[in-house]
């Protein structure tokens, strides 16, 4: 099955060790990596950085506004409204700050009043990560989810796991996810292969 | 299963080390000349026609997956080239549009690795209790 995993950190150390773990787990053949980045949240602002490799980033654009949806999208639907709106206080490791939100979540701030009470609404408007926190945000195909669950878990990471299919389908409309082939914007940001974790 | 599984493998790897080396000349844009840029843009190609022809082999739905990686290699270079004529930060333009195309072609063949792996894994005997 494919899914889209944020699998959260306190410290950058475990995280790092998480992303490694992930691509060792590919190799041995464990499950398949599609792609992967590390986003942080910081201790002051509740900023979000995204890291890259010390080099050229390996991104087309900015990453903020694509994996703060995503990291929204893999909260729930309510989640890809935060994450899209969250976008506008994200800046890439090259400290690119994106400016302005998003056109479709200031529409959907408002219907999220309605469901503030809700625990998963409420989880979902801190992105999944709290201040301080680490992400390490994935694509993976896993035939037996608790491979990834055990060993993250061993490494002190938290999982929180939406399907592929679910996350396109929300995000992009209904049958969206039909062939297989298609790929979200997102993806641009998740790295093909393993990096060096690196912020400025 | 499992020769095929390693020729994804290995075409995975060269996927994941182009996208490295452009993203390395994008880096290091200023010391990136046209020579640089043609040998990036030769591999992709190349890897787009190695692709091609080897999801022959393949069953249909690693084959789509297979066949999408070749087309974005193959479209690349091309995209890139006509970024090239069109003049200021030219190079660098060039080099992006094809690392666009070595990152969707990366995740299309990671795509049919998955693929193949699990079609592995049904066909292998259950474990015995």
């Amino acid at each position: 099955m494919d899914n889209y995993v944020a699998i959260i950190f306190d410290d950058h150390e475990q995280a790092r060790a998480g992303l490694q773990a992930l691509w060792v787990m590919d190799k041995v053949g464990d499950l398949t990596v599609h792609g992967a980045s590390i986003v942080r949240r910081s201790d002051l602002g509740g900023y979000v950085d995204v890291s890259s490799k010390k080099t050229h980033n390996g991104f087309r654009t900015a990453a903020g506004i694509g994996l703060g949806a995503l990291l929204g999208a893999v909260a729930g639907p309510i989640g890809m409204v935060l994450g899209a709106a969250g976008a506008a206080t994200i800046a890439t490791g090259a400290a690119v700050a994106i400016g302005g939100v998003v056109g479709g979540a200031v529409g959907g701030a408002a219907d999220l009043a309605h469901v503030a009470e809700n625990e998963a609404a409420e989880e979902a408007m801190i992105f999944l990560l709290k201040r301080g926190q680490y992400a390490v945000l994935t694509e993976v195909s896993e035939t037996a989810e608790d491979r990834l669950d055990n060993r993250m878990k061993a490494l002190s990471g938290t999982i929180r796991r939406r399907s592929r299919t679910d996350v396109l389908n929300d995000d992009f409309g209904a049958s969206y996810y039909n062939d297989g082939l298609r790929y979200p914007y997102y993806n641009t940001y998740l790295y093909p292969y393993y990096y060096d974790p690196y912020y400025l | 299963m499992t020769d095929r599984i390693t020729m994804l493998d290995v075409a995975r790897r060269d996927a994941q080390d182009l996208h490295q080396k452009i993203s390395e000349n994008i880096a290091n844009i200023e010391r990136t000349t046209d020579a640089d840029f043609k040998i990036v843009s030769d591999k992709a190609h190349a890897l787009g026609e190695r692709l091609k022809a080897d999801a022959m082999t393949q069953n249909e739905k690693v084959k789509g997956f297979m066949l999408n990686a070749a087309e974005k290699l193959k479209a690349a270079p091309q995209q890139a080239k006509d970024n090239l004529a069109t003049g200021a930060a030219r190079l660098k333009q060039a080099n992006l549009t094809l690392l666009d195309g070595s990152h969707a072609a990366a995740q299309s063949i990671s795509h049919a690795v998955a693929e193949l792996r699990g079609q592995a894994t049904a066909a292998s005997p259950a474990p015995a209790n």
